[in-house]
């Protein structure tokens, strides 16, 4: 990142007429109402649930009692928290790989020959989803979904299933991830259609020049100069994208609310539901944390992943 | 590419795919904007008609019928305006920093920025509950606007630090030979030149705080604080759901942000370019 503008800059600040003291301090004042807002609304908070997470009999009137790492080994022996953990990855992975391919292929197309208003037109279609308030999605999926809704009402029009009554598919056992997967799928692919359309922008033109010149057809050209040109901003985009949706909430909670049974539980439910329904405050914090470890985990491992593909 | 036959095939099957892919992206749309017309009891009706037959604008009037709908979508411009104000504020403030100055600590502060993305929100509602009650900001809208705005700044600072990066410096040195301040050039020459980087990310802090449900539910109580998408929840009551009233106001809790993309549109993308995904 821009370095030498950063060095110049500073020795640019030299001849100020206030003392240098001042000029020192001077990008610290930059920085800290945005850090100081971070540290006490985001970093305090955390670390405050991290403390939560080693208490029992949080707020209640015997008081709060020092436990360690009982509320983890607690966590860790339900069962629940395993089909969650699992339920979670399974979302995570699918929602992922949704998102690239829609996303990216979409992209793809977006970028290729087309007049620019035609090309704005396509691409405010295809960005919709996106914003639609995820409440709305839910309930439109919902609807769409419903045994006696949209989509089995399109099934039957085109003769696919006739045979058997409807299927209800958030409430069915087998088909309730799958539904939750492409409602996300649809709400979360075109956030990674716009950062590919970022990254495609960025690569040089007379790149795919002189590969034509040079007889390159197309899969050639995607092969070997768009997929290594945008292979760390594909990493960025898998990085943001699976820290939002292992945080996803709204989305399961309005769609299934992790059932039938425990089948689309995931991680954020489960926090959110031994808090505010079992007030096992103690280990709703446990499972907070370890939301954050896990996503930290797959941050650092595509960040390495990323370090590499920029080194090479 | 070569121009081997008068007529190229190419163009005509790419725009029937895009024809198709759009119609398969706006169907649950379609189904929506529909269901919202129907008459009440037609909404579950199975096998329904793509076009309901005899269509209806009851759902709207029972939503407008109220005062409270309107009072509820002004929350939400409140509340995510605000928040936007803040976060780009914030966030301008601290990218100029890190983008024009060495200072020590610059390194540690950047893997602070991008450490506090992955806190998860869902993690942090117990402290917050407890935070905003001390503070006496419990079912204010204050709450949810610091609470958006501290979520929508570790992007926001990533996104205008890199675009800050992209314009030449040697544009502010003229501005400080001519005695301006440091401010003064983050409003008079920044701003101007790093508006789709600025723009872009408002959009982005717009559209979080817009969408958010969690901090809604758990930190404001009564009608009056109602954020969309809360209003929208309440209507899923404990016994049935209002699904006639539901659907009209999904519909109508959907154009802000598409009315905001279709302005900003135009420097979204190149907002971004050279913004969020660089870093």
């Amino acid at each position: 990142m821009g370095a030498p503008a950063v060095r110049k800059a500073s020795r640019s600040a030299a001849p100020g007429r206030r003392g240098s003291w001042r000029r020192a301090l001077l990008p610290y004042a930059f920085v800290a109402p945005a850090i100081l807002v971070m540290v006490a609304l985001m970093v305090f908070p955390m670390g405050r649930m991290f403390h939560l997470s080693l208490f029992q009999d949080l707020f209640s009137r015997a008081g709060e009692r020092f436990v360690g790492l009982e509320n983890y080994a607690d966590l860790f022996q339900k069962e629940l928290f395993w089909i969650a953990l699992k339920n979670s990855i399974v979302f995570v992975a699918a929602s992922l790989i949704i998102h690239q391919i829609v996303g990216g292929g979409l992209a793809l197309l977006l970028m290729s020959r087309m007049r620019g208003p035609l090309r704005a037109f396509f691409r405010a279609i295809f960005i919709t989803p996106w914003l639609i308030i995820p409440a709305v999605v839910a309930i439109t999926w919902v609807l769409l979904l419903d045994h006696r809704g949209g989509f089995n009402s399109m099934l039957r029009t085109l003769g696919i299933v006739e045979c058997c009554p409807p299927p209800e598919w958030f409430g069915d056992f087998t088909l309730a991830m799958p539904a939750l997967i492409a409602t996300n799928g649809w709400g979360g692919y075109p956030l990674t259609m716009i950062m590919w359309l970022a990254g495609l922008q960025s690569i040089p033109k007379d790149h795919y020049e002189a590969a034509s010149v040079d007889g390159a057809g197309r899969w050639r050209r995607f092969r070997h100069i768009t997929l290594p040109a945008m292979g760390p901003t594909i990493l960025t985009i898998l990085l943001l994208d699976t820290i939002y949706t292992f945080r996803n909430w709204d989305l399961p909670f309005l769609t299934t609310g992790g059932g039938p049974g425990d089948t689309t539980m995931v991680l954020p439910l489960l926090t959110y539901r031994e808090a505010f329904i079992g007030f096992n405050f103690g280990i709703s914090a446990a499972s907070a944390v370890m939301i954050l470890l896990i996503t930290a985990f797959f941050v650092f491992w595509f960040l390495r992943i990323r370090g590499r593909l920029l080194e090479g | 590419m070569l121009r081997r036959w008068p007529v190229q095939p190419e163009p005509i099957i790419r725009g029937l795919l895009l024809l198709v892919l759009s119609a398969v992206v706006l169907y649950p749309i379609f189904w929506l904007i529909t269901n919202s017309v129907r008459p009440n009891g037609e909404i579950f009706k199975h096998p329904a008609e793509w076009l309901p037959p005899t269509p209806t604008l009851e759902a709207y009037g029972k939503v407008f019928g109220t005062g409270l709908w309107l009072r509820i979508f002004l929350n939400s411009y409140f509340v995510a305006g605000a928040t936007t104000l803040v976060a780009v504020t914030l966030g301008a403030l601290a990218a100029y920093g890190m983008s024009r100055f060495a200072f020590r600590g610059k390194r540690p502060l950047e893997f602070f920025v991008v450490g506090t993305q992955q806190i998860p929100p869902v993690a942090m509602i117990i402290p917050f509950f407890a935070l905003v009650r001390q503070f006496g900001l419990y079912d204010t809208h204050l709450a949810l606007i610091i609470t958006y705005a501290s979520f929508a700044l570790p992007l926001a600072i990533l996104m205008l630090t890199t675009y800050f990066a992209t314009i030449p410096i040697e544009l502010e040195e003229s501005a400080f030979i001519d005695g301006a301040g440091r401010l003064r050039m983050l409003w008079t020459i920044m701003r101007p030149l790093a508006l789709p980087g600025i723009v872009a990310t408002g959009v982005f802090a717009f559209i979080l705080s817009f969408q958010d449900l969690l901090f809604a539910v758990q930190l404001t109580v009564s009608d009056d604080m109602r954020t969309i998408p809360l209003g929208i929840v309440t209507l899923i009551g404990q016994q049935n759901v209002d699904w006639h009233q539901m659907l009209a106001a999904s519909v109508l809790a959907s154009i802000p942000l598409l009315v905001l993309y279709a302005l900003a549109q135009r420097y979204l993308v190149s907002g971004l370019t050279l913004g969020a995904v660089k870093q």
